[in-house]
């Protein structure tokens, strides 16, 4: 009778053990939901070129208010000059200097080289002629409203979630040459942070699940 | 003789050390103390492609004045906004001169013509930062200057006000 009591007694613990664990272990997936991040695709534009100035028309305002318009040179060299955007609408001059200039190497993005230092440039590149020459021998040139290399903010939030170096965010060049990050479903731990973090609206909340 | 030096002496310190208590409590006041720390290395300037010294914003904050002036060199906009936000920013001309957007406007310049930035108030300053965060990776003590941007940019005053 008392060793009957006493497995009961223990049966009754477990038992009461078990849905605690489950109460908290449901209480915590609640919390924590967690969702993917979802790239979007680069921002169009319409080229138009003039003599002294090369007009583009964007299908929509870009969040922060200016972009990136970019070209390749011979040297596969990323040239990029921050431009404003007004109305959709972005003016690139004869004369304007490019302001960032990064190698890359196949899909790779190597280090960035900033070409202006306060009011002296290190290296005067007319980034106007650049897209004209690109445009000319079929090179790669266009608009992008991720600011890399500038930014690499998506990139430092997954690595302040992922210390073991395989991130799941990484930037990668494009087929039409846009700098953008590419994501691994995989290796995401749905922080959040990424799409959080990032200032111009290229990473968003992927749709579906709700809190 | 040694008394005068002793008086003179004395007001410096007391001098001194007033505006020390001064800094301090306006940095405290601004509602970031964290702010005397920083100690002019400038390598925050360094990685902004907008041409922003962030260093500006550090100063502003504990000078608690938004209106403190500092150098935005690669910011483009165009003119008509320029005087729209601050007819005495100064931009940079063709020619390099730098002048106010009010100048430029009287020598004929067209508003919707893009001119390139070289100093405005910390409150205008911030509106231009991209937040991208590469002063604050930059900083050898990790300050966090886009808390003061974002406060700036989304208030127009500082996190104690």
């Amino acid at each position: 009778m008392t060793k009957d009591r006493s497995t009961l007694r223990i049966l009754v613990l477990l038992a009461v053990l078990f849905v605690l664990v489950f109460i908290c272990l449901k209480q915590v997936r609640s919390q924590y939901p967690g969702e993917y991040p979802k790239i979007l695709p680069e921002i169009g534009g319409t080229f138009s070129f003039q003599a002294d100035r090369i007009e583009i028309v964007l299908t929509e305002q870009p969040k922060s208010g200016v972009v990136f318009v970019f070209a390749y040179d011979e040297g596969n060299n990323f040239l990029g000059i921050l431009k404003p955007v007004t109305d959709r609408k972005v003016v690139l001059g004869r004369g304007d200097l490019a302001d960032v200039r990064a190698p890359v190497k196949g899909q790779e993005v190597g280090e960035p080289v900033f070409l202006k230092r306060m009011d002296r440039y290190a290296e005067k590149i007319d980034i106007f002629e650049k897209v004209v020459q690109a445009h000319d021998r079929g090179g790669r040139y266009g608009v992008q409203r991720c600011l890399h290399p500038v930014c690499t903010k998506c990139v430092d939030a997954c690595k302040t979630v992922i210390s073991s170096g395989d991130l799941a965010i990484v930037m990668g060049v494009q087929k039409g040459g846009f700098i953008l990050p590419e994501f691994s479903k995989g290796k995401c731990p749905r922080c959040g942070r990424c799409f959080t973090d990032c200032p111009t609206g290229s990473i968003e909340r992927s749709p579906g699940r709700q809190h | 003789m040694k008394r005068h030096f002793l008086i003179i002496n004395t007001c410096g310190i007391v001098l001194a050390v007033g505006f020390l208590i001064y800094l301090c409590a306006s940095a405290l006041y601004s509602g970031y103390p964290w702010s005397l720390i920083c100690y002019y290395c400038k390598k925050c300037n360094a990685p902004c492609v907008v041409g922003i010294d962030p260093q500006g914003f550090i100063a502003s904050s504990y000078s608690n004045d938004p209106n403190v002036s500092m150098y935005v060199t690669n910011g483009r906009l165009p003119l008509g906004r320029a005087m729209e936000v601050d007819p005495s920013m100064v931009v940079q001309a063709e020619d390099g001169k730098k002048l106010s957007a009010a100048a430029m406007k009287r020598k004929g310049v067209d508003p919707g013509r893009e001119v390139l930035t070289y100093r405005m108030r910390a409150k205008e300053a911030a509106q231009l930062c991209l937040s991208c965060g590469a002063c604050e990776k930059a900083c050898p003590i990790g300050l966090p200057i886009s808390a003061i941007v974002k406060d700036l940019r989304e208030h127009g005053v500082f996190r104690g006000k």
